[in-house]
């Protein structure tokens, strides 16, 4: 829980990449280029047959669109082709100003207008429309022209190797770092809102930011799953499915946007102190099971045992049922509904976390061992 | 899926499409960058195009924001480039730092596009003064290059069929009302339902989602144009605000459909179908104000509403009436009814928003 307090960790160290996505496509990415180049360098290449090589290399990388897997296959391979068809073409035209500004105007309109198709047709387009521009400054005859074309490819097509066949990414392993994150990023969000309960200068600024990484957190397992080809809402309770452990992400979430919307019920109310000690105490429970979770080595964790948090909240339950809040006026009775609420919200926090849990060690054939092991 | 396709540009090639325009003064921009640099032989050519090309966007406020993003990244970049490149380090260094710069720049392309193109420049600075005698040089023409093509973007955006995002924000703002008006009866229908469709409502909260996202970019790009007094800009923004906030209101509702069917059965049900109404009444009032500015709201409406609704029920809980209900779904109904003020005084707040930006003082 200190965590939350320390604005350098949320910022800075929390590791919003766990050892993949960002930094595994940066790597990656590096590593393609690197290749490439090695590969180059083999071949003797030099110069500007050298260079060629390597934008044919980046562009593959830079220029990388498509939703799934096979997408962004076809897609690699589209730029690839049309490149090398506009380079020699350019080429030529580049020896003359009246053809390369004609082509330059044709080629951008139509690079332009195919964004009509959707964001990855516009990202082609882009990538086509940079790498066709370096050829019309470095005019060239027919044959150079082609040949340019031919080290493009290569240079292209070693990077692709390794970015889609020697080189592609677990997709279990993916989720499941996706999953372990956006649990941490709602174990912050969950740990800023027990100490709003406590302490009004936890703003909602604060906790905004929190609930807007988590929800981009899930968003980003659910992108995810799309590049795997699953769709993230196939599957309910009662059916099952792929998307059965989104959904449970979701909810965990929506539980607590609900928290949030109440957690400022002990504001100026000092009836409240004590109960809110106990909401504290019980939240403290709470976040702590969010941590064993998160906090999972290989695929094995110790099961959390909820009934003492549950225990707790009937507890407190119990106080506001005696605290009869119904017969303390219009003023009272709005106070009264926020701290209900409240509870409500708390409660469904750790069903949600609990059902979150059972989904994910089926989803993940995650082992829950008991204390006792 | 071809003839698709070819539907979908065919459908577009009209100069009254946005997106023809817009190709149009793209083209017309590199274009003319193109022929600059060939006239003044400028020694990186492709700086100014590319630039152009990168800054183009459909609207004048898009172009306005990624231009100073892009000018703010090259000027931090060039710098730190030329003073590294003062350091005058080993070759090997040079390697490495170029290559370290690497991964950073594909780190926060897509992330963060100041600095993206901070890294990117300072990397090519680096390279290029380590094959050339001056250090300097590579870092002022790029910075130069890069002003350069802003200006030349800038300037066909602003003269070749200038598109303000302004234009188009009462399209944007309205589709989004409908869309957080669709899913607020989405979860109404649900909530009643003993099996809500948890699938249906997902779709729905990704499409309102989607909206919002839509409308926030719509109104920062308009924000940022000329031609808006100051007041206006901060109330766009604030309403935006609003809007998210009223997202959030839905998400939290949903955690509650979800898990109860609440207690408003039986005797209470015509009343809440009575303030349901009201909300979805204010969600259809406002859709039309936005798009029209005919409408009229009046925020006394839905407190009135609200005030004799939370008497009935405050009436029903002191007769005991809901003491059949497990304490948990009273605890529900509670949580619900007060997201619902929520709603009902975000959207008063949203008229509120809108008035002002239609009538400035």
């Amino acid at each position: 829980m200190p965590r939350f307090f320390n604005r350098f960790y949320i910022k800075f160290i929390r590791p919003t990449d766990p050892g993949l996505f960002i930094t595994k496509y940066a790597a990656k990415a590096t590593v393609c280029c690197l290749i490439s180049l090695g590969a180059a360098l083999l071949l003797g290449l030099r110069g500007h047959d050298l260079l060629w090589w390597l934008i044919g290399a980046l562009c593959t990388i830079l220029f990388r669109t498509g939703s799934t897997f096979n997408r962004r296959k076809m897609y690699g391979l589209i730029l690839l082709g049309t490149v090398s068809l506009t380079v020699p073409v350019a080429a030529v035209a580049g020896g003359h100003t009246a053809a390369s500004l004609g082509f330059i105007f044709l080629l951008s309109f139509a690079c332009f207008f195919v964004s009509s198709l959707g964001v990855s047709a516009s990202t082609i387009g882009i990538g086509c429309l940079v790498v066709t521009m370096i050829s019309v400054f470095s005019p060239a005859a027919p044959i150079p022209g082609l040949v340019r074309s031919a080290y493009l490819m290569g240079g292209g097509l070693i990077s692709f190797l390794i970015n889609f066949y020697l080189w592609p990414f677990d997709p279990e392993k993916v989720l499941l770092s996706a999953a372990k994150l956006a649990v941490e990023d709602m174990g912050l969000f969950f740990d800023g809102l027990c100490a709003r309960i406590k302490n009004p200068r936890v703003t909602n600024a604060n906790l905004d930011y929190l609930s807007s990484e988590s929800s981009a957190s899930i968003r980003r397992y659910r992108v995810f799953m799309e590049s795997f080809n699953v769709d993230p809402l196939k599957g309910n309770k009662t059916q099952g499915g792929p998307g059965l452990y989104y959904f449970s992400l979701v909810r965990l979430f929506e539980s607590l946007m609900g928290l949030f919307h109440h957690i400022h019920f002990s504001d100026e109310t000092p009836e409240f102190d004590e109960l809110k000690e106990r909401f504290y105490n019980a939240s403290w429970g709470i976040g702590e099971i969010f941590d064993i979770f998160i906090e999972m080595k290989s695929a094995s964790y110790i099961k959390p045992d909820f009934s003492p948090i549950l225990a707790d909240l009937e507890a407190i339950q119990t106080t506001l049922v005696e605290m009869k809040g119904y017969r303390q006026g219009d003023d009272g009775q709005n106070r009264f509904l926020e701290a209900w609420a409240t509870l409500y919200e708390l409660k469904n926090v750790v069903l949600e976390l609990e059902n979150m849990m059972k989904t994910a060690d089926r989803r993940f054939r995650l082992e829950a061992r008991s204390h006792a092991e | 899926m071809q003839n698709n396709h070819w539907a979908r540009l065919s459908k577009e090639l009209t100069f009254s499409s946005q997106i023809f325009r817009h190709a149009l003064r793209a083209a017309i921009a590199i274009t003319l960058a193109v022929a600059v640099v060939k006239q003044t032989s400028l020694y990186h050519a492709l700086w100014v195009p590319i630039t152009v090309l990168v800054i183009m966007r459909p609207s004048l406020g898009g172009t306005l924001h990624i231009s100073w993003k892009r000018l703010a990244g090259t000027v931090a970049g060039a710098a730190g480039g030329i003073l590294i490149a003062f350091l005058e380090l080993p070759m090997a260094a040079v390697g490495s730092l170029a290559f370290a710069m690497l991964f950073l720049i594909f780190y926060f392309k897509g992330r963060n596009y100041l600095a993206f193109i901070a890294f990117l420049t300072a990397d090519l600075v680096i390279v290029l003064a380590a094959a050339f005698p001056h250090p300097w040089q590579s870092g002022a023409e790029r910075m130069l290059d890069t002003a350069l093509g802003i200006g030349i973007g800038l300037g066909v955006s602003f003269l070749v069929w200038p598109n303000f995002a302004r234009k188009n924000l009462r399209q944007a703002i309205g589709n989004l009302i409908a869309a957080q008006h669709s899913h607020f009866g989405q979860l109404r229908k649900a909530y009643l339902s003993d099996t809500p469709d948890s699938v249906h409502l997902l779709s729905g909260r990704l499409q309102a989602r989607e909206s919002l996202d839509n409308c926030t970019q719509k109104c920062t790009d308009a924000a940022i144009e000329p031609g808006l007094i100051s007041g206006q800009r901060q109330e766009l923004l604030n309403l935006v605000d609003i809007f998210a906030k009223l997202h959030k209101t839905l998400i939290a509702l949903s955690s509650i459909v979800a898990n109860s069917t609440g207690v408003f059965k039986g005797e209470i049900l015509p009343d809440f179908e009575r303030l349901m109404d009201t909300i979805e009444n204010q969600f259809s009032q406002l859709e039309t104000y936005a798009r029209t500015g005919e409408a009229s709201m009046s925020p006394q409406t839905f407190n009135d509403c609200f005030s004799r609704f939370m008497a009935r029920l405050g009436s029903m809980r002191m007769n005991g009436e809901f003491d059949r209900f497990p304490l948990d779904a009273r605890n529900n109904s509670s949580s619900f009814i007060l997201q619902i003020r929520q709603i009902g005084d975000g959207l008063d707040q949203a008229y509120a928003g809108l008035k002002n930006i239609r009538a400035p003082q």
